[in-house]
């Protein structure tokens, strides 16, 4: 993907956004940005995976997600994984490509969650095409760094 | 040349299952039926010999009439190919022609109008797998 695309996809998921707030509101903007990236992710992943070897284990999968899936969206790896071995898995950006576009001032502050929400739904997408209900959250503090929570779905 | 084309979702439900038109397909449902409990012990089996991490799993069972083979993405999603035993095909090819039938899930997938977990009816996928089918994919081609 060539530098013209990097900047153009960066523009885009910015407008949707704008456009989300215009038509449906402000509290629809989470929601319909995390659904659009849930199925970015499905489709993604199916793409990605198709000549890798078999996955064995969960942590495998995120940490494929981790480094592949980052690189193909971001032209970078994801900075930090932690995990506590439970169905509990931290993904630390430190320079989240979505946020670096954003300026780094307190009055936009509120709204860096919406930024992540696409990000959100593609590794939730694509947790859900390997066989991993799970549910990612994520969170800003400084930005440009974030942080994404996945809490997999144990089975009862 | 293959007699039969399934594609199964991560919980064994068909999607699609397409089969040359002089072989029963009631029989062929039954058969790729039989081979779901082969694949789900080849996948769950911890003593594998063969590389386990493969997604090809070869040859699942012999019978009198077919070879049946099997593949399995990533994804969950099992492809199973029934060959004839009268017109044996060599492993390379069966190798491709489930990567050709992966290119082909890939492309129907990225299909923003169908829903994952449904049955396939896309166009192209129908002819893309009914011309493998019929074994045009040993000429050259993408």
């Amino acid at each position: 993907m060539g530098t013209a695309t990097d900047g153009l996809f960066d523009f885009f998921h910015h407008q949707m956004i704008v456009y989300f707030e215009e038509t449906f509101g402000s509290d629809q903007i989470q929601s319909n940005m995390e659904r659009i990236g849930y199925r970015v992710g499905f489709s993604l992943v199916e793409k990605a995976t198709k000549d890798e070897a078999r996955f064995k284990e969960d942590v495998e999968i995120v940490k494929y997600i981790c480094k592949e899936l980052w690189q193909m969206l971001f032209k970078k790896q994801a900075d930090n994984l932690k995990t506590n071995h439970n169905g509990t898995y931290f993904i630390q950006d430190n320079r989240f490509r979505f946020l670096t576009r954003v300026s780094q001032s307190k009055q936009y502050m509120e709204r860096g969650h919406l930024y992540l929400a696409f990000t959100c739904g593609v590794i939730r997408g694509a947790l859900t095409n390997f066989g991993i209900p799970a549910n990612v959250t994520s969170e800003v503090n400084i930005s440009p760094t974030c942080k994404f929570q996945i809490s997999v779905q144990q089975n009862s | 040349m293959a007699v039969c084309i399934a594609v199964l979702t991560k919980d064994n439900c068909p999607l699609y299952l397409t089969c040359d038109k002089t072989e029963d397909a009631l029989k062929m449902n039954f058969l790729v039926h039989t081979s779901i409990d082969v694949i789900e012990e080849k996948l769950n089996s911890t003593k594998a010999a063969n590389d386990p991490r493969d997604v090809y799993l070869g040859q699942l069972y012999p019978n009198e009439d077919y070879r049946i083979f099997g593949y399995v993405t990533n994804t969950k999603i099992k492809f199973v190919v029934l060959e004839a035993v009268s017109h044996p095909i060599k492993d390379g090819e069966i190798r491709d022609l489930f990567s050709r039938i992966h290119g082909a899930y890939i492309a129907l997938v990225c299909n923003p109008f169908y829903n994952p977990g449904e049955p396939i009816t896309s166009v192209p996928f129908t002819k893309t797998i009914t011309s493998l089918l019929r074994g045009s994919y040993l000429a050259s081609g993408s």
